[in-house]
């Protein structure tokens, strides 16, 4: 139980931010940040247990029927990226309440923060592959507002929208190949995990491609990379903390926590390493050439996105171990990194890089944290970095030479990107920018040294990260992964390369100036970029759409009508011909009072169809639902009759209010239409009668009635089946239809107001 | 807005609250005679467009206390923890929860459910009508 309001904490305290934002307002950052240090504390209390192999698990049943289930299910994989998630969220907390200062949306971006801080946890957390879908997608959803905050500028609009749209298209496919997957090995994770994997399912290769689909587009993988650099749009401790240290990284998690079931096998090695090494080497080289402080961040996130990918698609101990500690050292530098930039935007007030210079004076703290930082990231030892590094091209090596070589040129880019973001902003002569910059205040660069030091001491002492380094990748592969790691392994081929690797960095940064030309003219290639695809399905999907609209949705009310009658008629027809065609003989024994009824309506019908005036036309559509009622009553449908009156009085109380708004009857129509609409209305006049007459004969299975009447007293304890059924046996569709009607009732105030605004909203 | 006919004035104001008494009669005995939340809440509707049709939506919000946009909302999270309260219990979303109260009988998170349906039809209808009226 201390698990789950742990977990989803964030939901409720995302409740009450609001009061706490208005009532501490300079305090407010601390106060939020509690709950993810919460979550963070008793994680750790349980860390022995749970690297000791012995998982934390909590499940209550939702909708038990369905196999969907809340359950959670901590292992060491699950621990060490909660633990990312809830650390890093917790100084991303403290560090916007400065960074955002005055803003006037500061109390909506903690709210949907910490709403993301949660399914980011549930994510990581879930035990079960339906929980871990909606969590999935609310972590998009959150991002979109996030990507989106700004949302007065169109550049942060459609940045958001495009995010949505990508990771959204993924995640439906993915949907569909978590469904297949738990049709063939349960939707409980545990289950999942323990059986025997699907390698060797006869959908095993369409099941890949689908929750491929939808971790490459969370993860920013090529060709779906693009979103993630105009993800920047964002503020940047969400780039920090969604859009590098733990969105992003979901992908990643995601296809970890399959590993077992759909890892090791040619299509997997081929497919993750073929994508996730264009990704790096793509993202790798891109990244320091930008001019934008926040474009090279997200590039080289990408890369180690791509180099996660990678060394999952190798997989084995050493892949296993590498994915693991590279996605902790990711996190520890590049979130301080982002937080770096973001200072210098805050207190400069740009974020080209061409216009920082000499900083470190200025800004000492933050040059600091960027310091600690950038070595991690360039990989120097005794960093995290540089350890997880060490074992990477140690499971390349043991891989193959194309391996080693793809991972070679991807790093040395990272190492001048590394140079770009971190260090050159604070080196040389100070140049003016648009604000005089000053130290930023304390919350803007403790946390962030926090995080850096941790960078760099855990890797100092790596030994001390054996316990958790060791279960989550052995929760990977559900078999114990014993690779031990350390600062020294002697002089190995990996060791070489890496001193390699930062010897061709060193030439690259030096001969930078001759280099970006270069770079420069391979944009060039952009025409073919991804992103332009994109953006012409876009455009082609809104035209179509458009299309399809003018088509079927016309302006006039009467085309809508014929469309949906047509329709109607047809599938209609369809059903009823599959169903053996026209009704047979039928048998009727007149009662009187059905007779006048039956006439009564016929008349007022008619008579409906020739008024003169839209009132006497109103009136008499009224007098046919009243003697509908009738007709209900006289078969003891009491419910019913009343519902009917009810709902004809309002609708006569309807059309009373928008009578003398609209024009007189006219003659406007010309005789064909006429003559098809008459035609439409007596064929469907026709059809009904003919399927209920049919629906008479046909005979369908086993009448559910007689269970609602055995149970409804005994186990509802109400004698009207219809509210016990409306209320109780069938309650989830009565929520759906007052939700569709809540729904509705919005969209006729908006579109009335829309059109005739007296209260001073937007028009448009 | 013109002067209403004193007829109609009288009517609403007298008919108004006895249709709100009557609809709280029939949700309440809806669970086991005829009627329930769907068609109590139509009723209170009808009460209460009848009294918006003589004075105004702005006299009617005045005659309820609270916007009726609100009380859509209202009325869709009263279902929704009426659903969530057999679940909080370690039960299945929705399913009902009954205690036996002295005097009163059976009461259950359906009926808490019914209200909710209640509040969310009196809201939907009658902010409709008043879209309709200040169009």
């Amino acid at each position: 139980m201390m698990l789950l309001l742990l977990i989803i904490g964030g939901l409720f305290t995302a409740l009450i931010t609001p009061v706490i934002c208005s009532r501490f307002p300079k305090k407010c950052g601390y106060l939020l940040s509690l709950q993810p240090f919460a979550v963070a504390l008793y994680l750790l209390r349980h860390a022995p247990s749970i690297t000791g192999g012995e998982p934390l698990r909590y499940k209550v049943e939702w909708l038990p029927s369905l196999g969907l289930s809340l359950s959670f299910y901590i292992d060491g994989l699950a621990l060490l990226f909660a633990l990312m998630v809830s650390i890093i969220g917790g100084v991303i907390l403290i560090y916007a309440r400065p960074y955002l200062g005055k803003h006037p949306d500061l109390t909506k971006f903690y709210v949907v923060l910490q709403i993301f801080i949660s399914a980011m946890l549930g994510v990581v957390c879930s035990g079960n592959l339906l929980g871990l879908f909606v969590f999935w997608e609310l972590t998009g959803i959150t991002s979109f507002l996030l990507i989106g905050f700004d949302h007065e500028k169109k550049s942060s609009r459609t940045a958001a929208l495009q995010a949505l749209l990508i990771t959204t298209a993924g995640s439906l496919a993915m949907f569909a190949g978590l469904l297949i997957m738990g049709q063939a090995g349960g939707f409980e994770l545990e289950t999942l995990l323990a059986g025997d994997g699907l390698q060797r399912h006869s959908l095993y290769l369409p099941i890949l491609l689908l929750v491929l689909a939808g971790a490459f587009t969370k993860s920013a993988q090529f060709p779906f990379h693009f979103w993630l650099p105009r993800a920047m749009a964002a503020p940047t401790p969400i780039s920090a903390y969604l859009h590098s240290a733990t969105m992003v990284k979901l992908g990643v998690f995601l296809l970890a926590r399959l590993y077992p079931v759909l890892g090791e096998t040619a299509y997997w090695e081929l497919l993750l390493m073929g994508f996730g090494g264009a990704t790096m080497i793509m993202g790798g080289w891109r990244s320091p050439f930008q001019d934008d402080l926040k474009a090279v961040l997200a590039y080289s996130t990408l890369s180690v996105l791509g180099m996660l990918v990678f060394a999952l698609g190798m997989g084995g101990p050493y892949g296993l171990t590498a994915m693991v500690l590279l996605t902790l050292a990711h996190s520890l530098y590049k979130a301080p990194l982002f937080l770096v930039a973001g200072n210098l935007d805050h207190e400069t007030g740009t974020r080209s890089i061409a216009a920082l210079s000499g900083l470190r004076d200025k800004l000492p703290l933050t040059f600091a944290v960027g310091l600690t930082a950038s070595v991690s990231m360039i990989g120097l030892p005794p960093t995290l970095g540089f350890v997880s590094k060490e074992v990477l091209l140690e499971a390349a090596w043991k891989h193959s030479p194309l391996a080693v070589t793809a991972i070679t040129v991807t790093a040395i880019g990272l190492v001048a990107a590394a140079w770009t973001a971190g260090l050159k902003p604070f080196r040389g002569p100070p140049k003016p920018t648009p604000r005089s910059p000053h130290e930023a205040p304390a919350p803007m660069w403790s946390g962030p040294l926090v995080l850096a030091l941790g960078g760099l001491l855990l890797g100092a002492a790596v030994g001390l990260l054996k316990p958790l380094y060791q279960a989550a990748a052995s929760a990977v592969s559900q078999d114990t992964v014993a690779v031990s790691v350390s600062l020294w392994h002697g002089f190995t081929p990996p060791l070489f390369t890496s001193m390699s690797i930062l010897l061709m960095g060193a030439v690259v940064i030096a001969s930078f100036d001759k280099l970006s030309p270069l770079m420069k003219l391979s944009l060039h290639f952009d025409r073919i970029r991804p992103s332009r695809i994109y953006l012409k399905c876009f455009d082609a999907l809104f035209a179509f759409a458009a299309r399809i609209t003018r088509m079927v949705q016309s302006d006039s009310l009467g085309v809508n009508l014929s469309i949906i009658l047509w329709t109607f008629l047809l599938l209609g027809g369809g059903v009823l011909w599959r169903l053996g065609g026209l009704p047979g003989q039928v048998t009727w024994e007149p009662k009187w009072l059905e007779i006048v009824l039956g006439s009564l309506m016929a008349a007022a019908a008619l008579g409906a169809v020739f008024a003169k005036a839209f009132m006497g036309s109103a009136i008499l559509l009224g007098m046919v639902g009243f003697s509908m009622s009738a007709v209900f009553m006289l078969y003891g449908a009491v419910d019913l009759a009343i519902t009917q009156i009810v709902v004809d009085t309002l609708t006569v109380l309807m059309l009373v209010l928008v009578v003398h708004k609209l024009p007189h009857f006219k003659n406007l129509s010309r005789a064909r239409n006429k003559l098809h609409d008459a035609i439409l209305s007596i064929s469907c006049g026709l059809f009904v009668t003919l399927l209920i007459l049919k629906a008479e004969q046909v005979d369908f299975q086993q009448s559910i009635s007689v269970f609602y009447n055995d149970h409804s007293v005994p186990d509802a304890y109400g004698r009207n089946i219809v509210n016990v059924i409306l209320v109780d046996f069938r309650a989830l569709d009565t929520l759906g239809e007052i939700t569709v009607l809540a729904t509705a009732a919005m969209g006729v105030i908006l579109l009335l107001r829309g059109n005739n605004d007296k209260r001073g909203g937007e028009t448009s | 807005m013109k002067k209403p006919s004193l007829l109609l004035e009288m009517a609403a104001r007298r008919q108004t609250p006895v249709l709100l008494i009557v609809s709280l009669w029939v949700l309440f005995r809806g669970h086991n005679h005829p009627g329930g939340g769907f068609i109590g809440g139509l009723l209170a509707a009808g009460g209460l467009g009848f009294y918006s049709l003589t004075y105004g939506p702005k006299a009617t919000r005045r005659y309820m206390r609270i916007d009726p946009i609100r009380l859509i909302g209202i009325g869709c999270l009263t279902a929704l923890g009426a659903g969530l309260m057999g679940w909080l219990g370690g039960l299945p979303f929705l399913t009902g929860i009954w205690t036996d109260l002295p005097l009163i009988g059976k009461v259950g998170t359906p009926l808490l459910f019914d209200i909710g349906v209640y509040l969310t039809v009196i809201g939907a209808a009658v902010s409709m009508l008043h879209a309709f009226e200040e169009a």
